[in-house]
């Protein structure tokens, strides 16, 4: 496991970007019917990066970024991630809250609003993925953290003592009336739990 | 001189879990300290020093070893080593740390333990067995910091998003 490059081959990338488009048609369905609006998702593409490099995907290790974070029980332990950036996350609280975007700091009420889409969103993708892998997956309460991307990585590593080498990201776009929130996406399985997964897809897409 | 107005060829980036040396008019800087800590030990006389990025406080706590930047009590006394390779004398050398947060923020897993405290716990009993003077830090919190360390003047730049920026 350690060092060990993952590569995607063509076939693989599209059942990946199929299987996290589906993901995101749940969610949006589950925030659709929370807001009672029509929101819609789609994930315009897929990588599998080392988890140090998770920062550069966000815009540097000093990047202030918001993110919303899970922890993944059941078979495939892992961490699951939602980064915006903050002005991305104050649209989306906006768009929550249903009310006009604002400057400055996000308010504990934009937090909670943050935390409770960032839940929907875990679930759906999660209950997705154990559907086409038949891998049960759990997702914990959410967390929030408002701060550097590398301070962040620094706590999953560490604080949250996880065992892990790549991250799976998903470029998460939301469209909701024309204004559009760009998230990140991360699913960082624990070692073993990634071979699990994509052993688990591979097989639930030649047996049918 | 506005910091930004540094040449980028003249900063050397230490990752986590990774060390630098280097001589002044270098720059050694760490971008994004949460509960890891920064340790930098400085030579004056020859601008010479080195960044150490530590994760965890202590090598005998696991069983990958390969690294021995990413814990305390392997990466200060390497660091020292390098530098006194270099001509440094461990009497006049000075060390600064900085970092070892607790980013709080998430329901608390059954671990009742603080890695930030304990890393910095660590760093200090190992600096103080090696008999190297700690003259400045800047620790704890609940916020990342981003580290500059200017071998020119043995400064250390610590930036953090809301909670200022200072020079120790």
């Amino acid at each position: 496991m350690l060092n060990k490059k993952i590569v995607l081959d063509a076939h693989e990338k599209d059942l990946l970007k199929e299987i996290a488009n589906i993901c995101a048609g749940n969610a949006a369905t589950s925030l659709s019917q929370l807001l009672s609006k029509k929101i819609e998702m789609n994930v315009p593409n897929v990588h599998f990066i080392p988890i140090s490099e998770v920062p550069k995907a966000v815009g540097g290790a000093e990047t202030l970024v918001v993110s919303i974070v899970f922890q993944v029980f059941g078979d495939a332990p892992g961490i699951i991630l939602l980064l915006f950036s903050q002005s991305d996350a104050r649209t989306l609280a906006g768009i929550l809250n249903g009310e006009a975007v604002k400057n400055g700091v996000l308010t504990e009420m934009d937090q909670s609003a943050l935390k409770e889409a960032g839940s929907i969103l875990a679930a759906a993708y999660l209950n997705t993925l154990s559907a086409v892998t038949k891998i049960a997956l759990i997702p914990s309460t959410p967390g929030i953290l408002i701060d550097m991307a590398g301070a962040l990585i620094d706590y999953i590593l560490i604080e949250l003592s996880t065992v892990t080498e790549y991250a799976l990201l998903l470029d998460s776009v939301f469209i909701d009336a024309g204004k559009s929130v760009q998230g990140h996406f991360f699913l960082l399985p624990n070692s073993g739990s990634l071979e699990l997964i994509l052993k688990a897809i591979g097989e639930s897409v030649n047996g049918s | 001189m506005d910091p930004k107005e540094y040449n980028p060829a003249e900063e050397i980036h230490v990752g986590m879990a990774d060390m630098k040396v280097a001589q002044a008019p270098i720059v050694l800087t760490s971008l994004g300290l949460g509960s890891c800590v920064g340790i930098i030990l400085y030579y004056p006389r020859t601008q010479i020093g080195g960044l150490a990025h530590i994760m965890l406080p202590d090598v005998a706590l696991v069983k990958n070893r390969t690294n021995r930047a990413k814990f305390a009590n392997t990466a200060i006394p390497d660091l020292l080593e390098k530098l006194e390779k270099m001509g440094a004398e461990r009497r006049f050398v000075k060390a600064k740390i900085m970092g070892g947060a607790h980013m709080f923020g998430f329901a608390k897993t059954n671990k009742v333990f603080n890695v930030g405290v304990r890393n910095v716990e660590k760093v200090k009993e190992v600096l103080k067995d090696l008999k190297i003077r700690l003259v400045a830090e800047d620790v704890g919190g609940s916020y990342g910091r981003s580290l500059y360390f200017y071998l020119s003047t043995g400064e250390v730049r610590v930036r953090t998003i809301n909670h200022g920026e200072r020079i120790i």
